[in-house]
């Protein structure tokens, strides 16, 4: 086992370089970013300056080490705000962190039950209404879901008072006392939109395991002995049908904790996402940089850890 | 007595009819197609057809007229040149006013046949800003005046050809380099899985803006970031796909017979992969145009005053109470667009490969 997890971690060394290569060289496409950040008309000392404060000056692989020495010591700083792109990083991650577990927990109590009773009950009207709930669900983009329940919620019926994020208090009128429950209503409307494809996702994938496994002998067996049906299905074939389910919520939380960019950006969310677009839209070369990097470098770690808990969950896999 | 043909194809088709869901996927992407094809006749402020005194027009899809009387003379103008050499001589003028010249000269109007939706994409009206549907504008219209209903026709073209070029470009580079790292195994085998490894490290929509906003937002650039970014999934298919395919004897016996190499790879190796390349062109299709939406929605894919839906939602969302339709309407012709591709290839998917 510990074999495998350090031949894992090996593996993804040349993946982390290639990414950080790639991330550095994206930036290089478009051109001088001084010329890119201060425009045509910018004063020539000042740009000599920021190029040798930049080290654009140097050859590109000095200045390819330098970015990535300046990334992992936090000397790497934003050309808009001036502040390092780890203080923006540590400031933004806890708000993509809540907003992906909620989604995730949401996704997999709803896709995970759907993906069940439309295993076990195949064919009937559930199932073909969940497996078109699940299409629908997975071709619909999120920012359309986010616009209707921003209509709804918000801008109609007035249940929940904004987009962004605000005071985590809530009010409830009992009649003779008032009390305040801490709880964040602002994440619910995003961590249900976001929820909403891999919901979708993980039923179909539940129900297609399901229906594997309910085929093998052991299950014939389990029903033979007698055992209740609802032991069979919960106990005998849930559990064995949940080992790709569990594979695939890992890559979907994976996938949402690069900053689920859409759904941050409709509801104003000051997640990683956000970040990302605003960089993009400043063009802001280190944010973008430190953005993608730092994104891409939790993508692989989680799919390191996806995989390692694959195997665990399930001896029969090695990779070798 | 004829034979009733059971080819591996002809099962395909069989097991595809009998899904429902697919069926109505093929109906819709038939639908969007159609509505792709014909949008300039769907919805534009020219006339189809357009017949006068002196001439006989199609203003909707032609851009001369095909016969014309100009003083006192007969000009096919679709067939030759010469009407429009004499225009530009007498009247120094450039190609694009030959039309108006023309019509100019049209002379009293005997019949025009006007599109269902009388107005182009790009028409301003500033006189009838964010109205809600009526009889005149089915679906409204946005805050510059213009029809949705006619934006939405027009960008199913966009959509349809980011999802098209997006997924030929991938195919293209996929398939090769699929072909390559199955078949000569290896370290060149090593080499390109381990760059796929690193292509499939960034979230696609996050690597596709990144490559947009360093060029420059617009859609030929979405084109292409997106091929690039899309092809490790059709070469790690692809491979998979050769690794059981190469062992087997018909391969064998065509190198024993001295076929050269690209010949076994692209004569018989390729057509044995072609089902499920079908299965990942049709999804990456529904990846495509779901990608170019979000990415316009964020304002760094097209540019106005391209009709992308994601563009639509882009510039309309800051109204969208009360103007809900100004981007609901285009929202939903996004999800019918990717919802249509999904079915299809789902559909595919079952009909092709049975054991999934």
């Amino acid at each position: 086992m510990l074999a495998y997890i350090i031949r894992r971690i090996l593996l993804s060394i040349p993946v982390l370089i290639g990414v950080s290569l790639i991330t550095f060289f994206l930036t290089q496409v478009g051109g001088d970013p001084v010329r890119i950040m201060m425009g045509q008309h910018a004063d020539k000392d000042v740009i000599a300056q920021i190029r040798h404060e930049l080290h654009l000056d140097e050859p590109l692989w000095k200045q390819y080490l330098y970015f990535l020495h300046d990334f992992f010591t936090g000397k790497l700083r934003s050309f808009k705000t001036k502040r390092p792109v780890w203080d923006h990083l540590k400031e933004r991650f806890p708000y993509t962190l809540s907003l992906a577990i909620l989604s995730i927990i949401i996704a997999t109590i709803i896709g995970v039950s759907a993906g069940i009773i439309s295993a076990v009950k195949r064919g009937s009207w559930f199932d073909n209404l969940a497996m078109l709930a699940s299409m629908i669900g997975i071709s619909t983009p999120v920012y359309l879901i986010g616009l209707v329940f921003i209509l709804l919620f918000i801008k109609k019926l007035g249940w929940i008072h904004g987009v962004g994020v605000w005071d985590a208090w809530l009010e409830v009128d009992l009649g003779s006392i008032v009390v305040q429950i801490w709880f964040p209503l602002c994440i619910l409307l995003p961590a249900i939109t976001l929820g909403a494809q891999p919901a979708a996702f993980i039923a179909r994938i539940t129900r297609s395991s399901m229906l594997e496994v309910v085929k093998q002998d052991y299950i014939r067996t389990a029903r033979a002995k007698g055992v209740p049906e609802r032991e069979v299905v919960l106990k005998h074939a849930l559990r064995n049908a949940l080992i790709p389910v569990i594979t695939v919520l890992g890559l979907e939380f994976a996938y949402l904790l690069g900053g689920a960019v859409l759904t941050e950006t409709v509801y104003a969310w000051p997640g990683l996402g956000t970040m990302a677009v605003q960089a993009f839209r400043d063009r802001d070369i280190p944010m973008i940089q430190g953005t993608v990097l730092f994104i891409a470098f939790t993508f692989v770690f989680m799919n390191l850890i996806v995989d390692v808990l694959y195997s665990w969950i399930d001896p029969r896999i090695r990779y070798d | 007595m004829a034979v009733e043909q059971r080819t591996p194809w002809a099962d395909a088709v069989r097991r595809f009819k009998k899904n429902k869901m697919a069926i109505v996927g093929l109906i819709m992407v038939c639908f969007l197609v159609f509505v792709a094809l014909f949008a300039d006749v769907l919805a534009n402020n020219k006339p189809i057809v357009l017949v006068t005194e002196n001439g006989l027009f199609f203003p909707a899809v032609l851009d001369v007229p095909v016969y014309i009387k100009y003083n006192g003379e007969v000009y096919w103008p679709i067939f030759s040149d010469k009407f429009i050499e004499l225009v530009k001589r007498e009247k120094k003028v450039a190609y694009d006013d030959v039309m108006q010249i023309a019509s100019y000269y049209g002379g009293k109007v005997k019949f025009k046949l006007m599109p269902p939706i009388p107005y182009s994409y790009d028409e301003v009206n500033l006189d009838e800003v964010r109205q809600f549907c009526s009889k005149k504008h089915w679906l409204g219209t946005d805050e510059k005046g213009r029809d949705i209903l006619a934006r939405i026709i027009h960008g199913s073209r966009v959509s349809l050809e980011v999802g098209v070029i997006s997924q030929l470009i991938a195919l293209a580079i996929g398939v090769v380099l699929g072909l390559v790292a199955g078949y000569f195994g290896g370290w060149i085998d090593n080499l390109i899985m381990r760059i796929t490894d690193i292509v499939f490290a960034f979230p696609f929509l996050l690597f596709v803006m990144a490559i947009t906003s360093v060029v420059r937002p617009g859609i030929d650039v979405v084109f292409i970031a997106m091929g690039l970014v899309g092809w490790p999934s059709y070469a790690r298919l692809v491979r998979a796909q050769v690794l059981s395919v190469k062992e087997m004897e018909y391969v064998q016996a065509a190198v024993v017979l001295g076929a050269s190499t690209p010949r076994v790879l692209f004569v018989h190796i390729l057509p044995n992969v072609t089902a499920p390349i079908i299965v990942q062109a049709t999804l990456g299709m529904a990846g495509a145009i779901l990608a170019e939406a979000g990415l316009s929605f964020l304002g760094l894919g097209a540019q106005p005053p391209t009709p992308s839906w994601g563009l639509m939602i882009h510039s309309a969302q800051v109204d969208i109470d009360p103007y809900w339709w100004m981007s609901i309407f285009p929202g939903l012709a996004i999800a019918f667009a990717v919802l249509a591709f999904n079915m299809f290839g789902d559909g595919l998917r079952d009909a092709l490969d049975p054991k999934m």
